[in-house]
């Protein structure tokens, strides 16, 4: 019993150590967003903004486009998403039940072998001569290239954990393919579904090389606006922070409301039942 | 063929009402493996019919191209008088029960059952009736908000069986469906799924490599090796007058016994010579053995239930043989005996006498109960 709880003691000193260590960063963050400009660098540091304002939101969001990059962020993490999860949905699909695949899964991994620079350069080039650079959809296509065989790859595994009797019974018992499809397969695969998602925003939202290379003024997603605030002269630290807090919500709330389905999505096909 | 064709018609429209009859079944995959070679048989309406072999010989290959899972490269699939090759599975008005059960897992006990209703558009008080009914008839009616995974195996079992029997469908299809219980419930379902298809009266279609299953469910048994059926009879005929070597040692358990042997003629006897011991045959049976034989190789098949065993001599006794296991069963022994290279099994009751281990014992043979095959063809001689 003692041991049981000194062991609990120590098993939860180093969960609260290690939470320091990862949301340390996150409060000095989210802090310094509510802090005046001339407290950045106060000594001794402060831990509670004192006094608070809220000029740094306003700065940041309405005066230095900061609304703007996250509304054209979401545009590109959200289409990617759903753009993403349907082709590959579809293709990981394909290559999990039917014969001939191996290759094409193959080739379709391969476009994830080289780092994303190799490529980046070539897409300058090629939406440059489009007409497309600083548009939505130049960074949604470049994105598209990496989230794509990742969505197929990751899909085709999750629905290689589901045995293939469920839509053989499920076309006995009266739907055709694709309503075996739509109606068994989709419904099982969820949280795999769910957890992809997840990962193909999460990649989009915080990806920088490409948009930095892609982007200029028209369109601004957050990862290239905030190193924006590095001035010459001057840091603006409390904005950047103000709107790196409002960059950082999204991919947290997603995975508080979605992390039953992360966990589990992410071990379906290992672990039975 | 005209009148085999106008035959069948008519025989069809008596016989065929909801039954199956696959003509010359061919499936090849890969180019390469044939799972399925020329099979034909026919299944009367309201039969039960067992397809039973061992893994890999072509029996599920032939469930799935009936339920149209599978495309066959040649050969006709009938159901009732439509010929159905060409119609995909929820046309064929089937329903199949497989050996993962195959229970949707997001959904309900109820909405399982509900799912071929809903899919063929039922109304809504209609499938609520008969989703009630079907649970009542399989003792699942508590059972109705849990989801799959939240059920025993047997449990999962019945609801399989009430999803395919919800909709009244013209074929029961059946792929080892009780192979995934334990050996209690399994015996324990063999009885209620043979009581509930008699009582139902439909058309079924039963896989398994599970011989004593096949035994005791099926109305007729059709064995399958390497994609052919060897035999396709009535149980007590597939057991008691086998086709060829394969049935004979498929069907039992222990297996059958077999000794090689050879055709002997002296003194204007025929004998049959297994080294271990000489059989003479009475004259009727030596004409059947010369006639059937196509070289003088044979083979002696004996069921180890109708072997005799004593310390003495009886007049019964063909040859002796070393005890060398003794595996009490309960109600009998299973006695392993060595005789010469051959180990042989015998059934025999708890009341018998027997030596020690490594002990002598004389073995009878029931004359009437043995087997002969061609060594060569191993097809039965007699």
């Amino acid at each position: 019993m003692k041991r049981n709880t000194l062991s609990n003691f120590i098993k939860f000193l180093i969960i609260a150590l290690s939470m320091l260590f990862f949301v340390f960063p996150l409060y000095w963050m989210a802090s310094m967003a509510f802090k005046p400009e001339t407290d950045w660098a106060s000594f001794p540091p402060k831990l509670i903004p004192n006094p608070v304002t809220l000029d740094n939101f306003y700065k940041g969001l309405f005066t230095m486009g900061g609304l703007q990059g996250i509304f054209d962020s979401f545009i590109i993490a959200g289409s990617n998403m759903i753009l993403s999860l349907i082709v590959g949905g579809l293709a990981g699909y394909g290559l999990s039940r039917y014969k001939g695949g191996r290759n094409i899964a193959f080739f379709i991994l391969s476009q994830r072998f080289a780092p994303p620079i190799v490529f980046t350069l070539a897409f300058f080039t090629m939406f440059s001569l489009m007409n497309l650079l600083d548009t939505h959809i130049a960074v949604i296509i470049a994105h598209l290239t990496f989230n794509i065989p990742f969505a197929v790859w990751l899909m085709k595994s999750f629905f290689d954990g589901i045995p293939k009797d469920l839509e053989e019974s499920a076309m006995v018992d009266g739907c055709s393919p694709l309503g075996a499809f739509i109606r068994v397969v989709l419904p099982v695969s969820l949280p795999g579904i769910i957890a992809t998602a997840v990962m193909l925003f999460m990649f989009s939202w915080n990806e920088f090389l490409i948009q930095l290379f892609l982007t200029r003024s028209a369109v601004k997603p957050l990862p290239t606006l905030i190193p924006r605030f590095y001035g010459g002269h001057d840091i603006l630290y409390g904005v950047v922070c103000a709107v790196a807090l409002f960059a950082s919500i999204p991919p947290i709330v997603i995975v508080a409301i979605f992390h039953k389905y992360l966990v589990r999505g992410l071990t379906m096909g290992y672990v039975k039942g | 063929m005209l009148i085999y064709h106008v035959f069948s018609q008519i025989f069809r429209g008596l016989d065929y009402l909801a039954g199956v009859r696959v003509v010359g079944l061919r499936k090849i995959f890969d180019k390469k493996t044939i799972a399925v070679d020329g099979v034909s048989f026919d299944v009367r309406d309201g039969e039960f019919v067992i397809l039973l072999g061992p893994s890999g010989c072509g029996k599920t290959t032939t469930l799935r191209c009936i339920a149209g899972l599978e495309t066959p490269d040649e050969g006709e699939i009938y159901i009732g008088d439509r010929l159905v090759n060409d119609l995909p599975p929820k046309d064929r008005d089937i329903a199949m029960v497989f050996q993962s059960y195959a229970l949707y897992p997001h959904m309900t006990v109820y909405d399982n059952l509900a799912f071929p209703l809903k899919m063929r558009k039922y109304p809504k008080d209609e499938i609520d009736k008969r989703v009630k009914e079907v649970a009542r008839l399989l003792r699942i009616e508590d059972l109705l908000d849990r989801k799959p995974r939240q059920l025993s195996g047997g449990q999962q079992q019945r609801v399989a069986l009430g999803r395919a029997l919800v909709r009244n469908p013209q074929v029961w299809l059946m792929d080892e469906p009780l192979s995934n219980l334990d050996a209690k419930l399994r015996v324990y379902m063999r009885a209620e799924l043979k009581k509930l298809q008699k009582d139902l009266g439909i058309t079924t279609i039963y896989v398994t490599h599970d011989q004593a299953e096949a035994m005791a469910m099926g109305d007729r048994i059709a064995v399958m090796d390497k994609g052919k059926i060897l035999q396709y009879d009535e149980p007590h005929v597939v057991y008691e007058k086998p086709a060829n070597i394969f049935v004979a040692g498929f069907l039992g358990s222990p297996p059958m016994n077999f000794v090689d042997a050879t055709i002997v003629e002296r003194d204007s006897r025929i004998i049959l010579d297994a080294g271990v011991f000489e059989l003479p045959l009475p004259q009727d049976l030596a004409k059947l053995v010369k006639e059937g034989a196509t070289s003088d190789k044979v083979v002696i098949g004996f069921r180890p239930e109708y072997m005799t065993l004593s310390i003495e001599r009886a007049p019964d006794s063909v040859f002796q043989a070393d005890v060398y296991v003794v595996e009490p069963m309960g109600s009998s022994y299973v006695v392993d005996l060595k005789a010469g290279e051959y180990l042989l099994k015998a059934i025999t009751p708890v009341t018998t006498r027997l030596p020690p281990i490594g002990g002598k014992v004389w073995v009878g043979l029931l004359m009437d109960k043995l087997h002969i095959f061609d060594a060569k063809t191993e097809r039965t001689i007699f």
